[in-house]
């Protein structure tokens, strides 16, 4: 085991860099911030909120309220008239957006993704009876972006700040038309608050008033840059959300990008210096 | 940077003592990608069925997609999933299934076997089911908004992993597995899934009284049966099938449950006429939804006749004002009408006192009467614009009902000929 006896966790560092930065520059969420990161202490007692179980992050939900109803950020404008896109697996769509057919089938995600699969045939599908059933993921949110180039999902998916090991064999694209959020003002500027929990946030600086937040390119073989803008959504209805299936074989992630996951040390350094970037005095230019 | 990594250090001595399972995390799993080795995976599953990768899970959903990502970072991901697949057999044969089993760890354990079907996975499961069961055993997985799923239903899915058909000549393992689907039987919760695989096995036909009676009483086992009828090798059957589990929609009056189960597969139903004949008594009706369509393919629904006869009360009989003028070319189709008219009067009034008056009062406009013939000992529509007759044929129940109307108008022997009629004697 040559590099286990180096391997340390960097994620207690990259917490307390983005603890750094993120009440620098979202100086609002200041508070909220400082009482979740008591709580992570206090009440959990782990050094850092990325490998946190379900009950523990309730346990942060109950303390808070702005960690258990998201999207307090500023309101967000999605430019142009296209899509907002999402990659997620099949057994959120199965456990949050109802797509098995019989209880039995809930219990087998591969078959569900194959029939899905096969209807779809490169279409786009509509959830079956939506009503007015929403989607939504941890603290009443779900994160999306609007670059999202479905022929090369591994690529698109670390664009967007999802590391290769995040992402599943049996997936979905998933899209909303941009219109119906900017008409019904579903969408935000993504808060340190809303990421507490994740790994990959750049977090955008209020002072400047971002109309999106941006996402960390984690693509590159060299530094990290940013990446494409990203928002996150109140609960939205099923009736205005589409989806496609897609594989993500172990093939295609290693073909360029075996070594782009959480789990590689060289990764989380990157980020790490990533982030020690955004701890300099807010400049001046840019919108994030 | 050197001085954060040194402050760095310092803090990982103190959180090595203070949480074991994040360092060990990290560890295990770059030892695992570095030099995949049987017993590391050995020692992975474990982690993983003890609970301590749950973090890991709710990003990806699922333990199989856990397993995959680690091949996919691994130096030889050949080598990598080879001895994984060695460590999960070993860690099978190890396991006792028991009633107590933990339910997250049972889940864990159910979803690799499902995924990556190790030989001691049917043996490990057929035997406790076999015996024994996990009725009320919930799990709802980190991935999920706290909605729990049943795991022994789980554990039969993972069992239909290993019999997606019946073997070609059976076998001690199929018997089992058709033993303990039939089991499944005797409990309301799983009977749905068991008739469905018994039917996909062909081990049960559709029309075993068993499926029939089940989906009358509990139409929602639809959900897991018609996908079944819909495969294709049973799509040559698929239209009786559909058509005697339709009636007992009609029956149940769960049509609704039928149609949403055949739209959600993506299959359209269509109107179409239908000829039909029920006791004798002859009509063609408008069934709402006799049809079935899928890309191009057509399945008739073969209704039997006590399915189909609920419609009848939602069509309007007519007669063509053509008949009228020759109404010997036309008499079957005017009796056709008149023996429906007369029924659907029938059903209109069930419940209250039918007088004859009520019953016969739609034909009045078209001139026509009901005659009796006593030498034939038959009912007749008499046409009196150009005194053709034509004899009916009601059905038993309807020529009681005519009796009983019929008593309070009409003299002794008319009530006499139409008494015999309704109990097949002569007058």
């Amino acid at each position: 085991m040559p590099e286990s006896s180096s391997v340390r966790d960097l994620r207690q560092e990259i917490h307390k860099l983005r603890s750094d930065c993120g009440r620098s520059r979202q100086p609002r969420h200041q508070q909220a911030l400082e009482r979740l990161e008591l709580a992570l202490e206090s009440l959990i007692g782990v050094p850092h909120p990325y490998a946190l179980k379900l009950d523990q992050k309730k346990l942060l939900e109950d303390g808070e309220a702005a960690f258990k109803t998201g999207g307090n950020g500023m309101n967000a404008v999605i430019p142009g008239a296209g899509y907002l896109y999402r990659i997620s697996n099949i057994y959120d769509l199965i456990y949050n957006a109802d797509v098995a057919r019989a209880p039995s089938e809930r219990m087998d995600p591969s078959l569900v993704w194959e029939r899905l699969l096969n209807t779809s045939e490169g279409r786009w599908l509509k959830f079956d009876a939506p009503g007015d059933r929403r989607y939504f993921g941890f603290s009443s949110i779900s994160w999306w972006t609007d670059e999202f180039v479905k022929e090369d999902v591994v690529l698109s998916a670390l664009k967007a700040g999802l590391f290769t090991n995040w992402l599943g064999q049996y997936s979905a694209l998933m899209r909303c038309s941009a219109s119906t959020l900017n008409t019904n003002y579903l969408s935000y500027v993504p808060t340190v608050i809303d990421a507490f929990c994740q790994l990959v946030f750049h977090p955008t600086e209020e002072i400047k008033n971002p109309t999106a937040g941006i996402t960390i390119d984690l693509s590159q073989t060299g530094p990290l840059v940013t990446g494409v803008r990203e928002y996150v959504l109140k609960p939205i209805e099923l009736r205005n959300l589409e989806f496609l299936p897609v594989e993500i074989t172990v093939r295609m992630k290693r073909e360029k990008f075996r070594k782009h996951s959480d789990r590689n040390s060289s990764q989380l350094a990157k980020l790490i210096t990533y982030y020690e970037t955004l701890k300099v005095p807010v400049r001046q230019g840019g919108n994030f | 940077m050197d001085k954060e990594q040194n402050r760095s250090s310092d803090n990982d001595g103190d959180t090595r003592a203070k949480f074991p399972a994040i360092d060990s995390y990290l560890q295990s799993t770059t030892a695992l990608i570095a030099n995949p080795s049987v017993a590391l995976w050995a020692a992975e599953l474990l982690y993983l069925a003890d609970g301590q990768r749950d973090g890991q899970l709710e990003v990806v959903g699922h333990a199989s997609e856990y397993i995959r990502s680690l091949w996919a970072e691994s130096d030889d991901h050949i080598y990598s999933e080879a001895s994984f697949r060695q460590a999960l057999e070993e860690f099978v044969i190890q396991w006792n299934p028991s009633i107590s089993e933990d339910p997250a760890r049972l889940d864990i354990i159910l979803s690799l076997i499902q995924a990556f079907w190790p030989l001691s996975g049917f043996g490990k499961i057929a035997g406790h089911l076999k015996t024994s069961n996990w009725f009320g055993k919930m799990y709802s997985p980190p991935i999920s908004r706290g909605e729990p799923y049943d795991l022994h239903l789980k554990a039969l899915k993972v069992l239909e992993t290993y019999f997606k058909t019946a073997p070609l000549q059976s076998t001690p393992s199929y018997q089992t597995y058709v033993h303990i689907l039939t089991t499944q039987l005797n409990y309301d919760a799983y009977r749905g899934y068991a008739l469905a695989r018994l039917l996909d096995l062909e081990e049960k036909t559709w029309n075993d009284p068993q499926v029939l009676e089940y989906i009358e009483h509990m139409p929602e086992s639809l959900t897991e049966i018609i996908p079944v009828v819909l495969q294709g090798h049973l799509l040559s059957v698929a239209g009786e099938a559909l058509g005697a589990f339709y009636a007992q929609s009609i029956a149940a009056e769960t049509t609704h449950v039928f149609e949403e189960i055949v739209r959600q597969h993506g299959w359209e139903i269509l109107p179409e006429s239908r000829e039909i004949v029920e006791e004798g008594h002859r009509r063609i009706i408008e069934m709402p939804n006799p049809l079935i369509f899928k890309n191009g393919t057509k399945i008739s629904l073969n209704l039997p006749a006590s399915g189909v006869i609920e419609f009848a009360d939602d069509e309007s009989p007519f007669f063509e004002p053509e008949w009228f003028k020759n109404p010997t070319l036309y008499e079957t189709q005017i009796a056709d009408v008149v023996q429906l008219l007369i029924t659907q009067s029938i059903r209109r009034l069930e419940g209250t006192p039918i007088s004859w008056e009520e019953l016969t009062k739609d034909l009045n406009p078209f001139g026509i009467e009901i005659r009796v013939d006593r030498i034939e000992d038959q009912l007749l529509a008499h046409f009196s614009s150009s005194d053709v007759q034509t004899p009916l044929k009601f059905p038993k129940p309807t020529l009681e009902i005519l009796l009983l109307a019929y008593t309070s108008a009409e003299p002794p022997e008319i009530k006499d000929t139409l008494h015999a009629a309704a109990t097949g004697g002569s007058s």
